[in-house]
């Protein structure tokens, strides 16, 4: 086989990787591990927070008005959708 | 029964199996490390970014097409990390203008491969060490990885030509380095 100093080279800095190989693995474990859960966090959390918003901002969901199945109060009925526009 | 990377590839994605992880970590980690030792010259730099090129492959692996080698993939994020990183330390801009000032000059490329091949493993390195990083790792894909030229053009996004052009330069720089340091041979 003929002669090739790269791979010797790279023979070579490979031997400084013993010892090492645990730890690293290790770290490598811890920060797919902290990814996850922040992935988890996220999906658990994200949707809640948007709900929350929603809430605040007075939006209501599909669902709420098909309760109130069209049945809106005498007051929504008098008072104009935009109360300082002629209609 | 041994698997091929791309078919524990397959296996993690799905399944999420540590041994599969176990199994590419085994292959690679040596070989990552020993690279990135190589470009960056610093054991302590060298064992943080095999940690943070190991993460982004784990992160990325459903982006991994199979259209390369999984090899060809990892050496390309390994190398693309090392060299962004050295850019970064260093705000590297000279490289560019060294390949323009190399243009002209002219090489004996059959002769050469043979002298890079046989040449003195220390010697070799402290010429790899002192040469540009961008030269410094075209030629480790080149003669260490084995890598064809249509392999590094994807590795750095650059056509084959392009590739070819940087090879014949990162010889002339490291025949450059190395006659002002071993003048006598």
């Amino acid at each position: 086989m003929s002669k090739n100093s790269f791979k010797e080279l790279a023979k070579d800095n490979q031997k400084n990787f013993e010892g090492k190989e645990k730890r690293i693995k290790e770290n490598i474990n811890h920060s797919i591990g902290f990814f996850h859960f922040i992935g988890d966090i996220i999906e658990l959390f994200v949707p809640r927070v948007v709900q929350v918003f929603l809430g605040i901002s007075g939006a209501k969901g599909p669902n709420k008005d098909a309760e109130e199945g069209g049945s809106r109060s005498s007051d929504s009925q008098d008072t104009p959708r935009y109360p300082n526009t002629l209609e | 029964m041994t698997i091929s990377d791309e078919e524990a590839v397959d296996l993690y994605l799905k399944t999420q199996d540590q041994k599969c992880f176990d199994l590419l970590y085994s292959r690679y980690s040596s070989k990552i490390f020993g690279k990135c030792i190589s470009i960056l010259k610093d054991e302590e730099k060298a064992e943080d970014a095999t940690q943070e090129i190991f993460v982004k492959i784990l992160l990325n692996l459903s982006k991994f097409s199979g259209k390369s080698k999984f090899s060809t993939w990892i050496y390309s994020i390994t190398y693309n990390y090392c060299i962004d990183s050295i850019r970064k330390r260093k705000k590297d801009k000279s490289v560019l203008v060294e390949d323009l000032a190399n243009q002209h000059d002219t090489a004996d490329d059959g002769l050469e491969d043979q002298f890079l091949l046989e040449l003195n493993v220390k010697r070799l390195k402290i010429i790899l060490d002192k040469i540009p990083v961008t030269d410094k790792s075209i030629l480790l894909m080149k003669y260490q990885d084995e890598l064809s030229i249509k392999e590094i053009s994807e590795v750095l996004v650059k056509s084959e030509s392009a590739i070819k052009m940087k090879i014949k330069r990162a010889k002339q720089k490291f025949k450059k380095v190395y006659k002002e340091n071993y003048k006598d041979s």
